[in-house]
């Protein structure tokens, strides 16, 4: 098992991104540097949280983003693996297109003389009713 | 006794297996665990690996001497009040009972001979506590690969330790079954044998998934201890299931005056496959010290 040295991951709890974030920075990094490749295994939540000392929802919650951005996939009780497109897939930053897409809104907005506290308010109203609509 | 054997093979087979029980618990592990801490103190002194020894004040090393000295005269103590009772029943002309029983005094003696290592066994859990409390990086690493079973232990040995269970479980019930007149003995068995075997397999997940008894251990350590705990304890299923099921017969051929060594044997068979290859695998010399010293960077988990 020597090799797996080789595939590590490193996280600075002084840092201030969070946790999760960096769980996921860190993968979509390997992924990228070739470091791991699509197919290959990914230790299971329980390990990777005691091995790195956190809790294992702030691990399960990387991990259910990174299946949601098709970085990784989830097989059943056969474990995590590493998405057949996660190369593609990880150079994909969902965080910057939603500001992307919201700062040309908001341009848009206050073009058509809506103020600050509309846009606000208008906002949460329409996270709130889609919000309930989920549940 | 049956007239297959003669008292003579009885008694040989019982003083030999007896003798090697008395060297193997009392003298042999003992004194590997001895010169093990002998050779850390020497080597790795507190000074230098102050995280290794988290209990560490003033007077300590000398301190840990006598306590080292104190643990192989209790061995030694033991080991002469065996010999001593081995005197005392070859004086005595002892006769293995045909009706069996006779290997609980085999149990006693041996839960005495196994009493300064359990002792020992705590006072380590003790400091790998201390070792946790003391532990906070501020960066930590992981491999970012899944450790699995059959990484640590071949899938025969597993396959092996399941099937003798059904093998065991399968020659009791033909045996002893349900309608037997001491039925709470039958269930009390299936009980605690089949939680025995539980229990060792939550403690293969615990050391493999579950956070590390010692926070300092490198990766490479950690995985050697990983699989010294997996075959120890996949090794004593397979022990006891062996043990159980010539007990079994034991008791159906008539031959119970064989239950006293064949307790022994048992019971040195957990020493040897159990903490024999637990002390093997983790050979000290190939361990990394170097992430007990003080300045030492954070080890890969």
């Amino acid at each position: 098992m020597e090799h797996l040295k080789t595939m590590e991951i490193t996280i600075d709890i002084e840092d201030p991104a969070p946790l999760f974030a960096q769980l996921i920075e860190q993968i979509k990094d390997a992924v990228l540097g070739g470091v791991i490749r699509p197919g290959d295994a990914l230790p299971s939540i329980r390990q990777l949280a005691s091995d790195l000392e956190m809790n294992s929802k702030t691990v399960a919650k990387a991990y259910r983003l990174l299946e949601r951005d098709s970085v990784i996939q989830t097989k059943g009780y056969r474990g995590t693996f590493i998405h057949p497109d996660a190369v593609t897939n990880s150079t994909v930053d969902l965080t910057a297109w939603v500001s992307g897409k919201l700062d040309e809104t908001i341009i848009a907005f206050r073009k058509a003389g809506v103020t600050d506290s509309e846009i606000r308010i208008a906002f949460t109203g329409v996270m709130n009713n889609q919000n309930n609509k989920g549940a | 006794m049956p007239d297959t054997f003669s008292q003579l093979t009885v008694l040989t087979v019982f003083y030999a297996v007896f003798l090697s029980q008395i060297y193997l618990l009392s003298v042999y592990f003992p004194g590997k665990i001895i010169r093990r801490v002998r050779y850390m103190l020497a080597n790795f002194p507190p000074e230098d690996y102050p995280k290794l020894y988290p209990s560490y004040h003033e007077g300590f090393v000398g301190e840990a001497q006598r306590k080292l000295g104190f643990y192989n005269g209790i061995n030694i103590a033991i080991a002469i009040f065996g010999l001593m009772i081995l005197t005392a029943m070859l004086v005595k002309g002892y006769q293995p009972s045909s009706q069996g029983g006779d290997e609980i005094f085999v149990l006693f003696y041996t839960m005495l001979q196994a009493s300064p290592l359990i002792y020992a066994e705590l006072k380590a859990f003790k400091q790998y506590r201390l070792m946790r409390a003391a532990y906070a990086p501020k960066v930590r690493s992981a491999a970012l690969n899944p450790r699995r079973l059959f990484d640590f232990i071949s899938p025969i040995y597993v396959v092996t330790a399941v099937a003798l269970y059904i093998v065991w479980l399968v020659f009791y019930l033909n045996a002893r079954g349900f309608d037997d007149p001491q039925v709470w003995e039958v269930y009390m068995t299936l009980i605690g044998i089949t939680g025995m075997n539980i229990f060792y397999m939550g403690w293969i997940v615990r050391f493999m998934f579950g956070k590390k008894l010692d926070p300092y251990k490198a990766y490479p350590d950690q995985l050697k201890q990983i699989g010294a705990v997996t075959k120890t304890l996949v090794f004593s299923s397979i022990g006891i299931s062996i043990f159980l099921i010539t007990s079994q017969a034991v008791d159906q051929y008539n031959l119970e005056v064989f239950d006293p060594p064949l307790m022994s044997l048992y019971m040195q068979f957990c020493m040897v496959f159990g903490l024999g290859v637990a002390l093997n695998m983790e050979d000290i010399e190939g361990i990394d010290f170097e992430v007990y010293r003080e300045d030492a960077s954070q080890p890969t988990s």
